[in-house]
């Protein structure tokens, strides 16, 4: 799947954005939250400054003091110090009695604000201490004067309770706050300078806000509140606080990243997907071969995408140019594969067809060259009636002055061998004229060979080139012939000949390296010994078939890898004029066995003359084997081509019958329709000489036809 | 050899390669495979080499069959060598050699 740039940069974008608002929001929250926490304290320290502003002078307090004093004697007078209470019961019991009276007494001192210069009320001081006590995100729970425990001898800490509502609704013991009342001084202070501290009341967390009036027996006397102070009432307040904040922050910051994302549409996204549209679109047109100019615009932009931009459009021009230079190039190049085309053609023309048969000789040949033009070639033409001669040639090179030199070899060594010079002297002459003038310095390697058909003897000069393989009588050999210098490599070079005495139906394998050379997958070349083995084992077979197998021998060891050389394979088979068949118990197969041996092998030879040969063997060999009912019948045809006659010998073993003795028969009209004696007729009419003779139990039956 | 048979106003049987020993078994079995229903049956020998006494043997058998149906027979594209079978065994005188 694609991921385009504007989904990437929109991600990154929406990532940033989002860690850098969690960041901001941590952090944010926790600094609101300790301004907001030190504010509190501070305006409650505040209040408590107002309220010693408003209670005023020393003298105010000294008042204070003996009022409080008095109420506190008031007080003692009440207590019995030597109490033993015995039980808790006992003692709630006492003080039951003990607190109105108190109260009463602390009504005193509420009477007597009007002696403290500044102050209307204990109330007012208690409303300050409630007052604060909001302020700093609490509720007022109790609000007196506190006298420590070491002085009040009871439990309790109050001498007085300004809240009207403890007044009058103590607790069931009588005591202001219960009698499991304990108050902790916890280390919950923030602000350890501050008047603002904070207690554990009734398992609850509480602030105490004290406010110092006197002493007494060097303990002091405070107006104290408590106030009971719900940490998460603040945490709420800070959190509201907190949340318009990040709320705030957030709209900002998604303004920010949608804006980030406009620019980025808009300013990088927009070229480069311009920039991708208008490349696509000019890289198709490429493809489709129709190169359109001037399709990428030119980005007017001082970064790395105008940079790119102006790079493509760079790239533009050159693909545009280059394309016109390979079309020129494509179009040349076609007109030189063309011309190849037609060299190749024309090389190829230059050649002899690539089977010959005639009454000497088979040759069959195969060339596969590895570029259209190539520099191996064979050559075979008679000198005159009784000398054929026979060339294969390798040039050094590939492609065109291959071609050239090759041509130039071939026909250089075809008109020094029409001359009838020896073989010796035809190489010493080709050498140095293929030495003059060859700047390129080409060479050949080549078999030159004269065959005598008279004599069964070929002579042959190898030039630097692959050594010839000889079968003959079952057997395959690599014949072991001189070497001599390569054509065009030294002047004056004297080239000695071999003479190698054939027999009939000896057949002779000639090569290029292209073939022992060709290698397989491993590097290891083909060589002689395959060549060797492949010519053993299709020994029996015939020429063509024997360079067919040899190629797809070579296919399978090469692997159909690509040819690096040409190869060229000839091979010729020195003839028997003579054709023979041997056959005991025959049945009507061999027929068609010997016709079918019998006009391949006389090929050459005039079709009409075979097909009448064709209707003898019918009509002969059906005669013999339709009516010679011998166990042990032998029939023996043989054939024999010379001085321009063909003639078939046929020899059984059976009765004697001279078929020439029969009566002809030839019908005249439809009366005498009777089939039979027909064979021996039409043997006889379409010959040219038919002989019999009785020799030795065998009846010989010798059919001759003359060939134009 | 090779028999094909067309049938258009006529029945045309051409026949490549030899007709001898080996070959004329096979026309004989084709021509008894071949319904008969035009007047006219050509043997065409354009792709025909030699025929044989056996070749000769069946054409013979394929006329009479013929003539007993009252159909006729026909031998058309007769090459050299065969034209002169059918001169020397006096068959031009009883086909119908075109």
């Amino acid at each position: 799947m694609r991921f385009s740039v504007r989904k990437k940069l929109i991600l990154i974008g929406t990532i940033i954005s989002f860690s850098f608002f969690v960041a901001a929001f941590t952090i944010s929250f926790f600094i609101f939250r300790r301004y907001t926490m030190e504010n509190f304290i501070k305006s409650i320290d505040n209040s408590i400054a107002e309220l010693e502003y408003s209670i005023g002078d020393q003298e105010s307090l000294e008042e204070m003091n003996k009022i409080v004093s008095s109420v506190y004697d008031t007080y003692l007078e009440h207590i019995d110090d030597e109490k033993n209470f015995k039980s808790r019961e006992e003692e709630i019991k006492y003080y039951t009695n003990v607190y109105p009276m108190m109260y009463s007494q602390a009504g005193i001192i509420g009477m007597s604000y009007d002696k403290i210069t500044n102050l209307n009320s204990y109330l007012d001081i208690s409303s300050a201490l409630a007052c604060s006590a909001i302020s700093a995100g609490g509720k007022m729970a109790y609000a007196g004067i506190l006298i420590s425990p070491e002085v009040s001898k009871d439990n309790g800490r109050f001498l007085y309770l300004f809240d009207s509502k403890f007044r009058f609704n103590q607790t069931e013991d009588g005591h202001p706050f219960g009698s499991d009342y304990k108050l902790k001084k916890e280390d919950l202070d923030e602000n350890p300078n501050s008047r603002y501290g904070g207690y554990v009341l009734d398992g609850k967390k509480a602030r105490v806000i004290d406010f110092n009036i006197g002493k007494i027996n060097d303990h002091d006397i405070t107006i104290t509140a408590f106030i009971e102070y719900d940490d998460t009432a603040v945490n709420n307040s800070i959190f509201v606080f907190g949340m318009i904040d990040a709320i705030s922050l957030l709209v900002v910051l998604i303004l920010l990243t949608i804006a980030y994302i406009l620019f980025s549409q808009f300013v990088i996204v927009k070229n480069i997907t311009t920039l991708t549209k208008s490349t696509k679109e000019f890289t198709n047109s490429v493809i489709d071969g129709d190169v359109k100019e001037s399709v990428i615009p030119n980005i007017k932009s001082s970064d790395e995408i105008g940079l790119l931009s102006e790079s493509f459009i760079q790239m533009e021009e050159e693909i545009i140019n280059y394309t016109e230079k390979i079309k020129v190039a494509t179009a040349e190049k076609e007109k030189i594969n063309a011309e190849l085309a037609i060299a190749t053609s024309i090389q190829l023309e230059s050649l002899p067809k690539n089977s010959l048969n005639d009454k000497n000789v088979l040759i069959n040949t195969s060339i596969k060259s590895a570029k259209e033009v190539g520099g191996d070639f064979y050559d075979y033409f008679y000198l005159d009636e009784d000398h054929l001669a026979i060339i294969i040639s390798d040039v050094s090179g590939k492609g065109i002055p291959a071609a050239l030199f090759m041509m130039k070899s071939k026909e250089l060594i075809k008109s020094k061998l029409i001359s009838k010079k020896s073989l010796e002297d035809v190489c010493f002459e080709v050498n140095n004229e293929l030495l003059e003038n060859n700047e390129a310095g080409l060479f050949i390697t080549a078999f030159i060979g004269v065959l005598d058909i008279k004599t069964k003897t070929i002579e042959l000069i190898s030039a630097g080139h692959e050594k010839p393989f000889l079968l003959s009588k079952g057997k395959v050999e690599r014949l072991a012939v001189k070497s001599n210098f390569i054509l065009g490599g030294s002047r004056n070079y004297k080239y000695q000949k071999d003479v190698i005495k054939l027999k009939e139906d000896d057949r002779i394998f000639l090569h290029t390296d292209g073939l022992n050379e060709s290698i397989d997958d491993k590097e290891i070349e083909f060589g002689y010994d395959r060549i060797a083995n492949c010519l053993k084992n299709n020994y029996y077979e015939k020429l063509h078939d024997i360079l067919i197998n040899m190629d797809a021998e070579l296919n399978k060891f090469t692997n159909n890898k690509e040819q690096f050389d040409d190869i060229t394979m000839l091979i010729l088979e020195l003839k028997s004029t003579k054709l023979e068949f041997n056959f005991e118990k025959p049945s009507y197969e061999v027929i068609e066995e010997v016709t079918n041996k019998f006009s391949d092998y006389y090929s050459y030879v005039d079709k009409n003359v075979l097909s009448k040969v064709s209707i003898t063997i019918d009509e002969l060999l059906n005669n013999y084997i339709s009516y010679e009912k011998k166990d042990d019948l032998i029939i023996k045809v043989s054939f024999d081509y010379s001085d321009n006659r063909l003639s078939v010998t046929f020899k059984n073993n059976g009765e004697f019958f001279n078929p020439l003795l029969r009566k002809d028969k030839y019908i005249e009209n439809d009366n005498n329709l009777v089939p039979g004696g027909l064979g021996i007729t039409m043997v006889k009419k379409l010959s040219n000489d038919v002989s019999y003779e009785r020799k030795d139990d065998f009846n010989i039956l010798k059919v001759s036809f003359t060939v134009k | 050899m090779e028999i094909q048979v067309l049938k258009n106003d006529n029945i045309v049987i051409e026949i490549k390669g030899r007709l001898d020993t080996t070959t004329s078994p096979l026309l004989s079995q084709k021509i008894k495979e071949i319904e008969i229903d035009k007047d006219l049956v050509i043997i065409d020998f354009k792709n025909l080499d030699y025929i044989s006494s056996a070749g000769l043997r069946v054409l013979l058998a394929i006329k009479n069959m013929l003539e007993e149906k009252n159909k006729s027979l026909e031998i058309h594209n007769v090459n050299e060598v065969i034209m002169e079978v059918f001169n020397v065994t006096g068959f031009i005188n009883v086909l119908n050699i075109k």
